[in-house]
C-alpha cells in the first residue's frame, strides 16, 4: 500500500474547535490584546474549563491560583495560552479509536514521554519549556493523520510503535510513501502556527537543515526528545543509549552524567503532565530499571567491543611479526641470490656486470667464469615474473648455466641442456629469456647464443652493431636447437642487458629504449666501456622515479693486444751462466704474481731450453750469445730464446720415450710438459734460431692457487 | 752445488745441496760413479737440493743403471720437494727405490 503526501486531503487532518483556531490565529499576531484573547475563549465554554484546568495543574506550576481566563493570559502571556490550547486541541482532534489495533494508552504515553523529555531538555539550554513541550507533543502527530488517513489498510500500528526514530521513518517511507515529519508539518501550517514551530516540525529528523538558528535549536530539542522517548519503547535500548548520549553532546555539549540527570526527572514529570491534560496512563515502566538494562547491555557491548579490541590487537601484532620474519627470510633470500652472481674479478678482468633489484629479490642474473681452456662463458638472463617465484627459476637457472657450462663448452649445446632441463621441471607458463655465450679474452672471439633476450650490443671503433634473438626464451620448447652466432670483438667490446634497462625509467619518467641506450653508447664512444656502463647506470640513478624492473648489464672487453716485456736478458752459451739466467727468471715471475710452483716448473723449463741450445745449437761451444726474452699479456706468458747458431734439424728435438730409462733426452719432454706451446719460429731473420714458449696463467699457477 | 760423502747404516750416503744444474751435475756424476766402481752400496741424499735439472737427473739414472748391473743397492733419500717435482715430471719417482732416510732404506 502505498501513498503519496498529496493524497492526503484536507478533510483528513484533524481540525480543532472554532475557538482554538481563533485564538492561534490571535496569538499569531503580536497586537492582540488579553482581553480579546480571553472574549475568544469565553465562546467555547468547554475549551475555557480545560484551560483553567490545565493553568492549575502541578505540571503547569500555578495550581489553584487562577480563576479565570484573562488571569491565566496576564500571567502566562500569548504564547503560553497558545500552547495551551493547541495541546487541547491535539488531544481531541484524532479519535484513535478508529484506527485498528491502535494502543491509545500506549500512544500517549509515548507522546507525553517525548513532550517532557522536550521540556527539561529545552528549559536546561534556556529554551522556553511549554513550547517546547508543545512542539514535541505535535511533532509525531502526523503518524497518526497518516493512520488515519488510511484507515482499513494493511499497516499495522504495532509495526511502528516499537521502532526507534530512524527505523520508524524508514518504514514508514516504505508502507505510506511519506514520512510523519512531512504530515506534522502540513497539520502545522494547517493551523497556522508560528515560522519556527514550523521549521522544526518539518526537520525535526535533520535539524541541520533548518533555515535559520532558533527553529534549528528546537528541532534538535525535539530530535533527542525523540531518541529518549524511543528508549523506553524500541528495543535495542544499549545502542539508543548511547544514540541519546551521543546526541545531547553533539547538539548541547553534555556529558553523559548531565544526560542522565535530565533522564531520571523524565518518569515524573510524565506523569504530571498527563494529569495535567487529564490523560490516563497505565502505571509507568520503572524507569530505573529500563537505564540499568541498557547500561549493563552497553557495558557487555563494551566488553566485548575491548575484547575486539585485543584481538586486533593481536591480530595486528601477529602480522607485524610475520613481517618481520618474512623481511628477514627475504633478505636472506637476497643474500642467497648475490652469491650466485659471481664474485668481483680483478680490475683488469675482461668480463663485468652489474644487477640491480627492483625489489628485495631479483629475476635478473648474469654469471661468468674461465674455463680449462683460458675462455670464459658468461650469460645473463630475465626470468618471467617477478618477486619470489622469479628468484627461484633465477636460482635453478643460474646454478644449471654453472653447472653444465663447466663441462659443456659449446654455448649452443649447453643452451639447449639447460632448456631441456627447465621445460622438464618448470612451472607453467614461466620462461627464462638468456644470453649465453664463450668468449676468449686473448683473441676476442665470441661465441654466442641468445635465447630471447634483446639484442646484444657490440661496440667496435666508435660504431654499434646489434645481434638480435636467434632462438625462442628457455622453458618454452623442449629439445630443440639453438645456433651459434660467432664473430671478433676485435679490440671492441660488447654489451649485453635484460629489458629492464630498455624499459627503465630515466629523466621525469620516460622510457630509456633502445634507441635512447644505442644514442647514449655513441655519444660517449670515446669513454672506456667501463665508464659507458657507468653512464648507462648514472641516466636510472638520476630518474626521478622509481624504477619498476630489474636492471642487469654484462659486458665483455676485448683488449687492444699488447705484450709486456718484462724480461729481456743475454747471457753466453756457458752452464756457469744458468744459475744467474735462473734467478733472473725466478725475480721477472715472482713479479707476476706466479706461486712457487709455478715459478719452479717455468725455470726448469727455461732452463732445459737453454741447455739444448748450448749442447745443440753451439755444440757446447761456450762463446755463443743466447738471449731470453718473457713477455706477459693478461694470464699468458711467452718465453722467446733467441741463438745466433745455425739452423737446427727440428725434427732431432723431440721428447723420448720415458719407459726407456735412460740418462738423456729429458730436456724436451720437460718443456712440453710444462708449457702450453713450444715451437720454434719460422722466421727467424738474422738470428739461428728462435724458440718460444707459451703459458697461460690459470688460477693453479697463481699464488694462492694449489 | 755442494756433496758429502758419509757412512750409514753400511751404507755410503752421497749427500748432495744447493742447485744441482748443467753446470754442477757433472761433479755429482763423478761421485756417483767413483763410489760404485768401489763397490758401495749408494744413498744419494738429496734433501737439501734445491735446484735440479734433467742432466743432475740423468746422472742419478746412470748411477741406477750401473749400481743395477753391479748387484748393487742404489737409492734416494730425503727427496726434497723441488727435487720431488722434477722425479715426478720424468715419472721416475716410481723407478728410483726412495726412502725418507738409511735406516728406512735398510729396514
Amino acid at each position: 500500500m502505498e501513498s503519496a503526501l498529496d493524497e492526503i486531503k484536507p478533510s483528513d487532518l484533524p481540525a480543532p474547535p472554532q475557538a482554538a483556531i481563533q485564538i492561534m490565529r490571535a496569538c499569531a499576531h503580536s497586537e492582540v490584546n488579553n482581553q480579546e484573547l480571553a472574549k475568544i475563549s469565553s465562546t467555547d465554554p468547554v475549551l475555557t474549563a480545560e484551560l483553567l484546568r490545565i493553568v492549575n495543574s502541578a505540571f503547569f506550576g500555578m495550581s489553584g491560583e487562577v480563576s479565570n481566563v484573562t488571569r491565566a493570559i496576564n500571567i502566562l502571556g500569548h504564547k503560553a495560552l497558545r500552547n495551551m490550547v493547541l495541546c487541547i486541541s491535539v488531544r481531541d482532534a484524532l479519535k484513535p479509536d478508529d484506527i485498528e489495533g491502535f494502543d491509545s494508552t500506549g500512544f500517549w504515553e509515548d507522546t507525553l514521554r517525548r513532550a517532557t523529555a522536550g521540556k527539561l531538555i529545552g528549559r536546561s539550554i534556556g529554551l522556553d519549556g511549554d513550547e517546547c513541550f508543545t512542539a514535541c507533543l505535535l511533532q509525531d502527530f502526523g503518524l497518526l493523520v497518516m493512520f488515519y488517513a488510511h484507515r482499513g489498510g494493511d499497516a499495522k500500528w504495532n509495526d511502528f510503535s516499537s521502532l526507534d526514530p530512524d527505523k520508524r521513518l524508514q518504514r514508514e517511507q516504505e508502507v505510506f510513501a511519506v514520512t510523519h515529519d512531512q504530515v506534522s508539518l502540513m497539520l502545522a501550517e494547517k493551523w497556522m502556527l508560528p515560522e519556527s514551530f514550523r521549521n522544526a516540525i518539518g526537520f525535526h529528523h535533520q535539524p541541520e537543515k533548518c533555515p535559520d538558528e532558533s527553529s534549528m535549536r528546537l528541532a534538535q530539542v525535539m530530535h533527542c526528545a525523540d531518541w529518549l522517548a524511543a528508549l523506553f519503547s524500541a528495543p535495542g535500548k544499549a545502542r539508543i543509549l548511547q544514540q541519546v548520549h551521543a546526541k545531547l553532546k553533539e547538539y548541547f555539549g553534555y556529558l553523559e552524567e548531565q544526560g542522565m540527570e535530565l533522564l531520571n526527572q523524565i518518569p515524573d514529570q510524565v506523569e504530571d503532565a498527563a494529569d495535567a491534560l487529564g490523560l490516563h496512563l497505565q502505571s509507568q515502566e520503572d524507569f530505573e530499571e529500563v537505564i540499568r538494562e541498557a547500561n549493563v547491555m552497553l557495558a557487555e557491548e563494551n566488553t566485548s567491543y575491548q575484547e575486539l579490541t585485543w584481538q586486533l590487537e593481536q591480530a595486528l601484532k601477529e602480522r607485524d611479526d610475520l613481517a618481520a620474519a618474512l623481511a628477514q627470510e627475504l633478505e636472506l633470500a637476497a643474500e642467497i641470490q648475490r652469491s650466485l652472481l659471481p664474485a668481483k674479478q680483478n680490475s683488469g678482468f675482461p668480463v663485468y656486470g652489474v644487477n640491480i633489484s627492483a625489489r628485495e629479490l631479483s629475476g635478473d642474473f648474469f654469471d661468468y667464469f674461465t674455463l680449462d681452456d683460458g675462455s670464459i662463458h658468461f650469460n645473463l638472463g630475465d626470468v618471467s615474473g617477478k618477486g619470489i617465484t622469479a628468484s627461484l627459476l633465477m636460482a635453478k637457472t643460474s646454478s644449471l648455466f654453472r653447472c653444465l657450462g663447466k663441462r659443456e663448452y659449446d654455448p649452443g649445446k649447453l643452451m639447449a641442456q639447460i632448456n631441456d632441463e627447465i621445460c622438464e621441471t618448470s612451472i607453467r607458463g614461466m620462461f627464462v629469456t638468456m644470453i649465453a655465450g664463450r668468449f676468449n679474452p686473448d683473441t676476442g672471439h665470441v661465441q654466442l647464443v641468445n635465447a630471447g633476450n634483446p639484442p646484444v650490443l657490440i661496440v667496435q671503433d666508435g660504431k654499434i652493431k646489434k645481434v638480435d634473438a636467434g632462438a625462442p626464451p628457455l622453458g618454452i620448447v623442449p629439445g630443440i636447437e639453438f645456433p651459434v652466432i660467432e664473430f671478433d670483438l676485435k679490440n671492441g667490446h660488447l654489451i649485453s642487458f635484460s629489458d629492464g634497462v630498455t624499459e627503465g625509467y630515466i629523466g621525469k619518467g620516460q622510457e630509456m629504449g633502445m634507441q635512447g641506450l644505442i644514442e647514449l653508447l655513441e655519444k660517449s664512444a670515446k669513454h672506456s666501456p667501463k665508464q659507458q656502463l657507468d653512464n648507462v647506470l648514472n641516466c636510472f640513478t638520476d630518474a626521478r622515479v622509481q624504477q619498476r624492473d630489474d636492471i642487469t648489464i654484462l659486458v665483455l672487453e676485448h683488449y687492444p693486444t699488447k705484450y709486456e716485456k718484462i724480461l729481456s736478458y743475454e747471457f753466453n752459451s756457458m752452464p756457469a751462466e744458468l744459475m744467474q739466467m735462473r734467478q733472473q727468471v725466478r725475480k721477472a715471475l715472482k713479479s707476476r704474481q706466479c706461486n712457487k710452483t709455478c715459478i719452479d716448473r717455468l725455470l726448469l723449463a727455461v732452463n732445459e731450453a737453454a741447455m739444448n741450445i748450448m749442447q745443440h745449437a753451439y755444440s757446447d761451444a761456450e762463446d755463443g750469445q743466447i738471449k731470453l726474452e718473457i713477455l706477459c699479456k693478461q694470464s699468458e706468458l711467452v718465453f722467446r730464446l733467441t741463438d745466433f747458431a745455425c739452423p737446427i734439424d727440428r725434427s732431432c728435438v723431440k721428447g723420448r720415450d720415458l719407459n726407456d730409462i735412460k740418462p738423456g733426452g729429458l730436456g724436451v719432454h720437460f718443456m712440453h710438459e710444462i708449457m702450453d706451446e713450444v715451437r720454434f719460429l719460422d722466421d727467424c731473420k738474422n738470428a739461428g734460431n728462435i724458440l718460444l714458449m707459451r703459458k697461460k696463467l690459470d688460477a693453479s699457477c697463481l699464488k694462492g692457487g694449489s | 752445488m755442494a756433496y758429502t760423502i758419509r757412512d750409514d747404516e753400511g751404507y755410503k750416503v752421497l749427500e748432495l745441496s744447493g742447485e744441482v744444474d748443467l753446470n754442477e751435475s757433472p761433479k755429482a756424476r763423478k761421485q756417483i760413479l767413483e763410489l760404485l766402481k768401489q763397490d758401495y752400496d749408494l744413498l744419494v741424499d738429496l734433501s737439501a737440493v734445491e735446484y735440479i735439472d734433467s742432466s743432475g737427473v740423468a746422472s742419478l739414472v746412470e748411477g741406477y743403471q750401473i749400481a743395477k748391473t753391479g748387484n748393487l743397492k742404489f737409492g734416494l733419500i730425503g727427496v726434497s720437494e723441488a727435487a720431488m717435482q722434477v722425479l715426478q715430471l720424468a715419472r721416475l719417482d716410481r723407478v728410483f727405490p726412495i726412502f725418507d732416510s738409511a735406516v728406512a732404506a735398510k729396514g
